[in-house]
């Protein structure tokens, strides 16, 4: 907007009736194009919405199969429930532990492939992402399996004793974080081995020539050149960790007990088991704006911290 | 004289064998599909699809599913998967009224839950439909009443039952008889003698667990067998008012013997409370646990030879008594039919198919059937020399099981699920048995509507 005006100043009076006209129709132009993206979005996208706000204000009758308005009390049942404030908390813990774990690993095995040759290798790093994550799952239970387990025999090795690890109240959100950080450290891995790749090597040089510390080059130089990689990287991994079910339905189904009923299983639970299809719907909701604030509030401080 | 009366003998034995002989072949005479009065081929063309369980029957029944299409011209989508995978699935289409799956496997549990919600198609016309089926052919009445009764709710033949089986502890018969020890009949014995005696027996030789059963929580996973002690000790699970009173002393005392049961130091596994039903068998048959509690219709399974380790070293012996009765779980799956199947002809002359005498004669003796007349099949006989104790304790189940030691209600789902959650927290330590379940009776009455 700022440069058209400039350009208008300069230009003579015949000229500037001739642009503004050409913008009116470059408006006009840009008004289909977005109509049509309406209209092929709003049944498809749109219709989903309308009924997902209105299942979330209603009360689901089992013998009718029929949806009735109830005044938005499931969100009033909501804030009443304690089991919905014990799965936010799960999915905090769940998701804040399993975003660090994976990120620390992909950083530090980014950092190794970028000063070893293994970096020739890069490939088979990223081979547990295309695991399809019920085999994962599979392999994980027979591994974390308390009487003929893998895991637990490495363990011997150690002197520790056998864990019942996936299923145990203990071990259950621990052995959920460390299948999900195998199968996605290599998603940050990649994200930083392109960051890395950008930094240019002079940067390193001339720090070095300064007599900076190799911490000081990795705090100074190093992190704050990969932030906007690391954003994006956060922010996709959140989006998934907070809705992560297939993990938690295949490997413990929201248990032992309740030790691993995050907001999503809590949802399903709800939604699909109890047929609360009205409560399950109104807790989506809320999951769903908690989720777009969560990531505006990260991207704006970014955002700031940039500015 | 003597000559005379050896003739004798020997004419009365000859007659008796032939008699016998006759009773086998009567026993185990059915009609066969192709002499059935009804037009096989009437819906041939059409393509139905199922959603069923993994368990015993419908592993046995999937390769015989192409005599079924050759028979009748209808192609047979069979989709197995472990049990509360195909839950989740079975209520997504259901609920979606998308009509995806024509037949569905149906438990006992919920029945009330889907004839609230008309979910499923009422079978006795397609029963009553000549054109359909035949009676002689199908024989429903051949079917155990028990069972048929489970699947009817107000005159409304919901589902048609394929499998059944009785709940019970199952052991390994060489340790139970190198440690010169049985089973106990008493549930009280199980954790305070059996278990430890076992258990120190077994620690300088096979160390493995004595012990193991349901601790993963769910609605018909832990609950259906913490329910037999429930029960075994004399607790209900509502009174007259509709009050959820679970946690009364008896039904505490019950729950208590379960987590002792579950309990590592008296020789259970670690982690238990998250060993589910598949964990269990699993253990078992790979011999790294000495006696379990599960269903009785794993016969096959345990004495598969490509998979099991305890082929022939195992039996079966009828449920311990509590303080107050003793009580034993009947479980049945039934084949029902979606109401949103628009295949419903098709979807029919494959139930019928399924769960006629012609079709579960061919089971053999890996499961046992449902209909009791088949029981008495040459296969099945041999089992008996073989497991004695599992032939007594599944035929107990059938005279005398009980198939609501669960409350049969519209809301099984949510009550199995805080019940289930209270005994995985007692298995676990994290609560004691009178602060679990005062916790899930609160939650449960407020899920049945009830407030004092």
């Amino acid at each position: 907007m700022e440069n058209t005006q400039i350009s208008l100043r300069v230009l003579p009076c015949e000229h500037r009736e001739k642009d503004v006209s050409m913008t009116k129709i470059k408006r006009e132009t840009y008004l289909w194009y977005i109509l049509s993206g309406v209209i092929i979005l709003a049944p498809v996208v749109g219709y989903p919405l309308v009924e997902f706000f209105r299942l979330s204000f209603s009360k689901w009758v089992l013998e009718e199969s029929t949806a009735y308005f109830n005044s938005g009390r499931n969100f009033l049942e909501i804030f009443r429930d304690p089991l919905v404030w014990n799965s936010l908390k799960l999915t905090a813990i769940f998701t804040g532990l399993a975003l660090l774990c994976e990120h620390v690993l992909g950083f530090g095995l980014a950092l190794l492939l970028k000063r070893t040759s293994l970096s020739k290798i890069l490939p088979l790093y990223a081979i547990p992402m295309f695991f399809p994550p019920l085999a994962a799952v599979v392999v994980w239970l027979n591994m974390f399996n308390p009487q003929f387990g893998v895991v637990n025999y490495l363990l011997t090795f150690f002197g520790i004793s056998p864990q019942a690890w996936v299923f145990s109240f203990k071990l259950a959100i621990p052995s959920l974080i460390i299948v999900d950080a195998w199968q996605w450290a290599p998603f940050p891995m990649l994200i930083f081995t392109a960051g890395l790749t950008t930094i240019p090597q002079r940067v390193y040089e001339a720090a070095r020539i300064n007599g900076a510390s190799s911490w000081y080059i990795f705090r100074r130089i190093t992190l704050p050149l990969i932030k906007p990689f690391l954003l994006i990287s956060i922010l996709y991994r959140l989006i998934y960790l907070l809705t992560t079910f297939d993990l938690i339905a295949a490997m413990t189904e929201g248990g032992p007990g309740d030790a691993t009923l995050t907001i999503y299983y809590l949802i399903w639970r709800n939604t699909f088991q109890f047929v609360k299809v009205g409560y399950g719907a109104s807790i989506s909701l809320l999951v769903l704006i908690a989720t777009i604030v969560i990531c505006t509030v990260l991207i704006n401080a970014t955002k700031s911290k940039e500015a | 004289m003597l000559e005379k009366s050896r003739r004798m003998w020997f004419l009365i034995g000859i007659i008796l064998l032939v008699m016998s002989f006759g009773f086998c072949v009567s026993a185990v005479e059915v009609m066969q599909p192709e002499d059935a009065s009804i037009d096989w081929q009437q819906c041939a063309g059409q393509e139905i699809n199922i959603l069923d369980i993994a368990h015993s029957t419908s592993m046995i029944l999937e390769p015989m599913i192409p005599q079924f299409e050759k028979l009748t011209g209808i192609k047979v989508n069979h989709l197995m998967m472990d049990e509360n995978k195909m839950r989740v699935k079975r209520t997504e289409d259901l609920l979606a009224g998308a009509g995806r799956y024509d037949i569905h496997q149906i438990g006992l549990t919920i029945v009330p839950q889907y004839y609230k919600a008309k979910w499923l198609e009422d079978l006795t016309p397609f029963i009553g439909d000549a054109s359909l089926t035949d009676p002689e052919f199908f024989d429903y009445e051949g079917i155990g009443k028990p069972l048929r009764d489970g699947q009817i709710f107000n005159d409304y033949i919901c589902a048609i039952p394929n499998m059944f089986c009785g709940v019970y502890p199952h052991y390994r018969t060489d340790i139970l008889a190198e440690a010169g020890m049985w089973f106990p009949q008493e549930w009280e014995d199980v954790p305070s003698l059996y278990m430890p005696k076992l258990k120190t027996f077994m620690s300088n030789t096979y160390k493995i667990p004595a012990f193991v059963t349901r601790g993963k929580k769910g609605a018909g996973a832990n609950t259906a067998y913490a329910s037999m002690l429930h029960r075994d000790w004399g607790g209900e699970w509502f009174d007259e008012k509709g009050k959820p009173i679970f946690n009364s002393p008896e039904g505490v005392a019950a729950l208590e013997c379960y987590a002792d049961c579950m309990d590592p130091a008296n020789g259970a596994p670690i982690g238990g409370e998250g060993l589910g039903m598949y964990e269990i068998r699993q253990m078992f048959y790979l011999g790294q646990v000495a006696s379990i509690l599960t269903s009785g219709d794993l016969v096959g399974m345990f004495d598969d030879p490509t998979t099991s380790n305890i082929v022939g070293k195992w039996d079966a012996t009828i449920a311990p008594r509590g303080p107050v009765k003793r009580t034993c779980l009947l479980w049945t799956w039934a084949y029902g039919m979606s109401s949103h199947s628009k295949k419903k002809d098709a979807a029919w002359l494959f139930i019928q198919w399924a769960t006629s005498p012609a079709t579960m004669l061919q089971w053999g003796a890996q499961v046992p059937p449902p209909r009791l007349s088949l029981w008495e099949s040459e296969e099945f006989r041999k089992i008996r020399e073989i497991h004695p104790g599992w032939v007594d304790a599944e035929r107990w189940a059938l005279l005398f099981g009980m198939p609501d030691c669960q409350p049969l209600i519209p809301e099984f789902p949510e009550w199995g699920e805080y019940y289930g959650i209270a005994i995985a927290n007692v298995i676990a330590g994290r609560q004691t048995a009178q602060e679990a379940l005062d916790l899930a009776c609160k939650q449960v009455a407020k899920v049945v509507g009830y407030s004092e």
